[in-house]
């Protein structure tokens, strides 16, 4: 993985994957965007040290999100929840998925989430992952991941079945 | 496991997905196949994780993502000579034996502000290495010093505020060069070389002198004893601000 082309290869295999990621963390095109940038940068810059081929994708995600986490500075403050936190944030019925899922509304309730579940979240949705390289790319132990994602997918279903509420609230009251 | 648990544990599964490996997973699975109820709240969430993993992956990548990255100035990491391979090095050989010969018959070059300024420029616009990539000024001192190249550097006000990106040892004329790189608000490197007063034979400006070298943009200045060049893809008035 050395040289120039090497590089260009892996801004062709990986930009787009990064760029959704990023965009789910931040919902803000330039943002995201310069994030991805950074990222390659710091490739650039750093990426010889790492060894293993295999290894550069989750190498490049967790870049990305190391350095939206040093942007934010919440690092320090993110919370460990353990899995039998979540039951008390179940919702009783999931949400049915409308047929045609609007990235604006989606982008709106992922910012609702609670912000320590929403790289979770959203490596969970986007890339193939299994929670162990989940867990990798995000530096924090497996039972974490695990909850951090079922805690931030259940509040991904209230915002939606919230949503759903008001909509047929207001169905009802033009009717 | 009871329906709540499986739940809680089924939130975190994808429709298709080997969480099935997932021990966990598996028995909520197991439990689900069993119990109408908590089928039926699987398939629905099943639908929606089938809903939000498909809008995610469909977002939109802009067209120019890509050029942009490739875009920026060129670095190349450095790579150990060990690593490279045996032609390469005996490659390196023969043109550092060419470039000796070169420079034992050549006429002494001008050692003023001006060359300096080019050969700097020169290095940003081909291809240049950043052994130490941070954010830190402590750690870029603490390397530039390791370096044996100018570390006490002193900017002016304002482009001291710019993040750093960080740093390299160049050489200009048996002397090193500290480069160190910043990151304007407009996203654009700079470039800022500092060398030892001793190392340029002319009387240097008093004043910030501006030139445009190049596609680059470069402010010059002395200060305790060192010269300072800012160099930049920018316009000059983008430069001029930092003065």
């Amino acid at each position: 993985m050395r040289g120039e082309l090497d590089f260009e290869r892996l801004v062709e295999d990986y930009h787009a994957p990064l760029y959704r990621f990023a965009l789910s963390l931040t919902r803000d095109d330039s943002e995201a965007a310069d994030l991805v940038q950074e990222t390659f940068y710091i490739w650039a810059a750093k990426g010889h040290q790492l060894t293993d081929p295999a290894r550069v994708k989750t190498w490049l995600f967790t870049t990305l999100h190391r350095e939206f986490l040093g942007k934010r500075r919440r690092l320090a403050r993110f919370p460990h929840h353990e899995l039998g936190e979540v039951e008390t944030e179940l919702p009783d019925v999931p949400p049915a998925p409308p047929d045609r899922l609007d990235w604006a509304v989606l982008a709106e309730c992922l910012a609702k989430v609670d912000p320590v579940f929403q790289a979770p979240v959203a490596l969970f949705y986007l890339e193939d992952y299994s929670y162990e390289q989940i867990a990798a790319i995000l530096e924090v132990p497996l039972g974490t991941v695990k909850s951090r994602i079922s805690r931030g997918v259940g509040q991904l279903q209230q915002m939606f079945a919230q949503r759903a509420r008001v909509a047929e609230r207001v169905r009802t009251d033009n009717t | 496991m009871n329906a709540t648990e499986a739940k809680t544990i089924l939130l975190a599964w994808r429709p298709g997905h080997g969480d099935l490996r997932d021990l966990e997973v598996a028995s909520a699975l197991e439990l689900a196949r069993r119990e109408p109820v908590l089928k039926a709240w699987l398939e629905r969430h099943s639908d929606f994780q089938r809903a939000v993993a498909k809008r995610l992956q469909e977002i939109p990548v802009p067209a120019d993502l890509r050029a942009r990255i490739l875009a920026r100035p060129k670095i190349i990491a450095p790579v150990a000579w060990w690593r490279k391979p045996a032609w390469l090095s005996a490659a390196a050989a023969v043109a550092l034996l060419l470039g000796l010969a070169a420079w034992w018959v050549r006429p002494p070059a001008e050692n003023s502000l001006s060359v300096f300024r080019s050969r700097m420029v020169g290095i940003v616009l081909r291809q240049y290495t950043m052994e130490l990539a941070t954010n830190d000024l402590t750690q870029v001192r603490a390397y530039l010093a390791r370096k044996q190249a100018p570390a006490d550097f002193v900017l002016p006000e304002k482009l001291e505020r710019l993040p750093l990106l960080g740093a390299d040892v160049l050489s200009w004329r048996m002397e090193r060069v500290s480069m160190v790189c910043l990151e304007s608000p407009g996203k654009d490197t700079l470039f800022l070389f500092v060398l030892s007063d001793t190392s340029l034979s002319q009387q240097l400006p008093s004043a910030t002198e501006f030139a445009q070298v190049n596609s680059l943009a470069t402010a010059s200045w002395t200060h305790g004893g060192k010269t300072y060049m800012l160099a930049g893809a920018v316009s000059r008035a983008a430069l001029e601000q930092y003065f």
